[in-house]
């Protein structure tokens, strides 16, 4: 019967039938946009004509508020930017500043900024796991991630104080040595964790759901992806190494010895895999950093009152977990920068979701977003 | 009647129950009220909503170390009409405090608010010169309890939820306010 | 690449192009741009000398000398290098060509410099603003912007 109406109705002319665009908005409040991320959605029936991003819900305005606050002052707003690894921010500031004025941190400081980084990434990977095996519909990936990211919180915990908002990495060094329990803990952490990268492995990676959600979806070819902007484990997954650890070193990233993980797929299940085999390349930097920890003072001697030169600048690149995090800096002889700007790699890898989600479904949206590992405090600033 | 309800205490409220016109009125409602609000205050639902740095001590709260489910709010709604508690985590810009508004509306009462993090109970570490941060979401939704950190920790944050339940066990349970 | 060799190249490569190439005290390379010949510039880096990568786009405001300068930072993977790429703008009447053709991230980046800065990028496809509503009439990281609840300090 139905068969009969439908070859009548083909057989009207259809151009009479016409077909509408459906504009859905998935609004501020949304479960799976990690954040206040509105999107205006084209659709055609189930599949995406066009994706609009409308930022601006939590522009806080942290560049401004640089303008009027000392550069150590700034650090804390460093952490606002980029909540999920905050010691990456506070470290790219710590950097430019140190820069600007000719300040030069001592060995364990540095040591001690490296482990601290790379535990971030573990953390970052960690809750990144969590959210996108929540947005495909997994819902036990994310207790396993927050269950091990207590306990790199409790190591954070206990050298400064802070769970979420450090303000731990200091121009000159780090803001306090660390306790002697810090390394046996860290270590046997380290022995702890190594294996449970295999165990969530094993619920996701070859997971045929999991497979049908992620592979092929979302393919970023790799000129695209340097032409857009788009870095970190979002660009390696399309075989581009591109990590600022290997390519312009800073800290002592060239004394110790780790892999950059690449995949040729360029789909979320590359950018996936990606990241599941940097929390590996981690763990063994951070076992290499305690091994060549050596004892000293972990600040260094600077004047009370900290003043650029005037008409300096400085464009600081660093190797955050999301991608290339840049901060320019421009002093002007006063203590207080007369510019701040934050370059962070969740600006431009926003921008490829409308090229990449064109012609596919709706739920295709929410995993390409979650593989780009996106934070909206980035986007917005 | 147009009494504001909000400090009253117990004793006053049962001197104006004994001398209200209906008969029974008063043994009627101790009597549903402590059935309705055992309910109400051990199944709090929160509603998805997080902004900024605390959204992420609230995900800590909900997550297995400090366990949200056991107090009550097992499910985090994402849709408002299903939800009865906001945790406003996260600063609110203005932009964003229209959506906020929006939210508490179709929230159905009764429902409780938690101003989360200093972000929202006074704009936070942006108080002084920020161009687009709502200086405390006090000014345009009525909040219940305020938790103070930036961000607080998800302990703070249980003892925030265990507020609101001591907050509902002491109202009235028919009455609530009217003006919001 | 030492910074000097990148400096030789670019002032043999872009003879007329540039207004000068110096070397910061922070070690940086920095070339001063001329308006006319600013797209072809920042062509010839990305075709001739392999800068596929821009890492950022943004402006600095100095109301003392009443201008404002638009800041590119190139990167470079095939050679590993980075540079930095200046322009000049008058203050009352900011108006730079886009680079949007060249490099598709420099589309948000210019928006963005255009909803705080004010600058007009002429050629740009969808020039509005992106973090501020869409009826704001101010541009809010100029130095002389006062609005209610923003302080301004005494510069």
């Amino acid at each position: 019967m139905t068969d009969l109406l439908l070859s009548r109705v083909k057989a009207d002319d259809l151009s009479r039938l016409g077909t509408d665009d459906y504009v859905v908005n998935m609004g501020p409040q949304h479960p799976a946009t990690h954040g206040v991320l509105r999107l205006v959605v084209k659709l055609d029936g189930e599949t995406v004509k066009q994706t609009t991003p409308v930022l601006g819900y939590l522009h806080r305005s942290i560049e401004k508020i640089c303008e009027n606050r000392t550069y150590p002052q700034c650090i804390t707003y460093t952490d606002r930017v980029d909540y999920v690894s905050a010691m990456s921010v506070n470290l790219a500031f710590a950097l430019a500043a140190e820069r600007l004025m000719g300040i030069e941190a001592p060995a364990r400081a540095q040591w001690l900024r490296m482990i601290f980084v790379e535990l971030q990434r573990l953390a970052s990977h960690l809750l990144w796991m969590g959210a996108f095996g929540g947005d495909l519909g997994a819902l036990t990936p994310f207790l396993y991630g927050l269950r091990e990211r207590e306990r790199i919180l409790d190591l954070f915990e206990m050298t400064c104080g802070q769970r979420l908002t450090y303000n731990y990495i200091r121009i000159g060094g780090v803001m306090i040595d660390i306790l002697p329990e810090f390394v046996p803990r860290c270590r046997s952490f380290l022995d702890y964790f190594e294996p449970k990268v295999d165990e969530y492995e094993d619920l996701l990676t070859y997971n045929p759901i999991f497979l049908e959600r992620t592979k092929g979806v979302g393919v970023l070819t790799a000129e695209e992806g340097i032409n857009c902007g788009v870095s970190g484990p979002s660009l390696r997954g399309s075989g581009v190494p591109c990590d600022v650890r290997k390519q312009q070193p800073y800290l002592f990233y060239d004394q110790v010895k780790f892999n950059e993980p690449l995949e040729q797929g360029g789909d979320c299940w590359s950018r996936y895999k990606v990241r599941m085999n940097e929390m590996r390349e981690s763990v063994s930097i951070i076992r290499q950093c305690l091994d060549k920890l050596e004892p000293g003072p972990f600040e260094a001697k600077m004047p009370p009152i900290l003043k650029a030169p005037p008409a300096s600048e400085f464009y600081s690149r660093i190797e955050s977990s999301r991608g290339e995090m840049g901060i320019y800096l421009v002093g002007d002889g006063t203590p207080k920068p007369w510019k701040a700007k934050f370059r962070c790699a969740s600006f431009n890898n926003l921008y490829v979701l409308d090229a990449l989600t064109r012609g596919w479904k709706v739920a295709d949206i929410m995993a390409v977003l979650g593989s780009f590992d996106m934070i909206v405090p980035e986007v917005d600033r | 009647m147009g009494i504001d309800l909000k400090n009253v205490s117990q004793h006053e409220i049962q001197q104006m129950e004994s001398e209200s016109q209906i008969p029974g009125l008063w043994t009627l409602e101790k009597a549903v009220g402590f059935i309705f609000k055992w309910a109400r205050k051990n199944s709090l639902w929160p509603l998805q909503f997080g902004t900024a740095c605390c959204a992420i001590e609230m995900m800590s709260a909900a997550g297995g170390r400090y366990d949200l489910a056991r107090f009550g709010s097992e499910v985090f709604r994402p849709s408002p009409r299903q939800a009865d508690l906001l945790i406003a985590a996260g600063t609110i810009t203005e932009k964003m405090g229209y959506a906020l508004k929006k939210l508490y509306e179709q929230m159905p009462k009764p429902s409780w608010v938690i101003a989360m993090g200093s972000c929202t109970i006074a704009g936070g570490p942006y108080y002084y010169d920020s161009y687009t941060v709502v200086k405390g979401i006090d000014s345009f939704i009525p909040v219940d309890v305020y938790v103070p950190g930036c961000p607080p920790r998800p302990e703070s944050l249980i003892h925030g939820l265990m507020a609101i339940q001591k907050k509902i066990e002491d109202e009235p349970v028919f009455r609530r306010r009217k003006n919001l | 690449m030492t910074n000097d060799e990148i400096k030789s190249r670019i002032e043999t490569d872009f003879q007329g192009e540039v207004l000068s190439v110096v070397i910061s005290a922070q070690k940086e390379v920095i070339v001063i741009a001329k308006q006319d010949s600013y797209i072809t510039l920042c062509q010839g880096f990305k075709d001739r000398q392999g800068y596929d990568h821009l890492s950022s786009l943004t402006a600095v405001d100095y109301p003392k000398e009443n201008k404002i300068t638009i800041v590119c930072h190139f990167w470079s993977y095939k050679n590993l290098s980075q540079i930095t790429v200046k322009l000049d703008t008058p203050r009352d009447n900011p108006r730079v060509p886009t680079l949007e053709n060249i490099w598709k991230s420099a589309n948000w980046f210019e928006r963005e410099v255009y909803d705080l800065y004010g600058v007009i990028f002429e050629g740009h496809s969808d020039l509005r603003r992106i973090m501020m509503p869409d009826d704001y009439l101010k541009h809010p990281l100029r130095k002389d912007f006062t609005d209610d609840g923003f302080i301004v300090k005494p510069s």
